[in-house]
């Protein structure tokens, strides 16, 4: 067996997962806090490979953290909005819909921010990532509309600037 | 529990319970599988999503409220990508679409060096 790094991100990820279980548990008992941290021991140990390192943390860079803020407030009023334009299509008695696909490339490197735009898309107005291949993305729209919004969404841009702006501080 | 919170807990259900309603309307009524998954998607993130911040304004600041913030949480994470991981079969599998639809190419560049 391969011996495992214990670094700080083996441990960050230790003390988050361990976190997470008192908040469930919610109780500071001894032995619940032991067989707690023996799970987030074990789960971090096991999942060694897969952890994130610094520099794919979404939330690691100070500069970038309002950013992140900003991006996800707007996030959550588009799921609002989406949701309501959904609501106004499928209750119409006339349904005004012109579904198709759209291909496009989203100027996205790290595979950790390509992974928020598709879950972006599929949560916000009448769009759906069907396929996503390298920056190539393949886009289920409900309406025509839709579609030609999609590839030139402001939150693509948004995240091609937090990424630079990392890699610039980085 | 004063009658300010009881009437925001009531708008907060009831408006969960309408897009729930939206989401089934919306599987029945759409013609084929993709535009089926826009209605369902993103019905239940924000149906089930507010079903649950009302129950967090029940419960007060306590251990089921801070269980149930966890749930959106990952609700919300995991819900996109089941939406995308069956969309992506589908599609893969050559399902049929409905009529009209079209595709559209923006990728650009690989026209150009065709």
């Amino acid at each position: 067996m391969k011996k495992i790094e214990k670094d700080t991100t083996f441990w960050a990820t230790a003390g988050v997962l361990f976190l997470f279980w008192i908040l469930i548990t919610w109780r500071l008992h001894w032995q619940h806090l032991l067989v707690g941290a023996i799970c987030s021991y074990g789960i971090a140990a096991f999942n060694h490979d897969l952890l994130l390192k610094p520099v794919e943390r979404p939330l690691y860079h100070k500069k970038t953290l309002w950013k992140w803020v900003v991006y996800f407030y707007i996030l959550v009023v588009a799921i609002f909005k989406s949701n309501w334009d959904v609501a106004k299509i499928v209750l119409k008695p006339k349904m005004d819909i012109s579904p198709g696909f759209i291909k496009y490339r989203a100027r996205l490197k790290k595979p950790l921010n390509r992974v928020i735009l598709a879950n972006s898309i599929t949560l916000t107005p009448g769009t759906l990532t069907v396929e996503m291949e390298g920056d190539i993305y393949v886009v289920h729209a409900i309406t025509r509309g839709n579609a030609e919004d999609v590839a030139e969404w402001d939150m693509i841009d948004r995240l091609v600037e937090i990424e630079e702006a990392e890699q610039n501080g980085a | 529990m004063t009658v300010v919170t009881n009437t925001l807990i009531i708008i907060t259900l009831a408006a969960g319970l309408f897009f729930f309603l939206v989401g089934v309307v919306g599987l029945i009524r759409l013609p084929d599988v993709y535009s089926r998954m826009h209605a369902t998607t993103k019905c239940d993130t924000l149906g089930a999503g507010l079903i649950l911040f009302a129950l967090v304004l029940y419960a007060g600041f306590s251990n089921a409220s801070v269980k149930l913030l966890f749930m959106i949480l990952f609700l919300w994470i995991t819900n996109p990508t089941a939406a995308h991981v069956i969309a992506r079969a589908s599609y893969r599998n050559k399902v049929r679409f409905c009529e009209g639809t079209y595709e559209l190419d923006k990728t650009g560049e690989a026209q150009c060096n065709d």
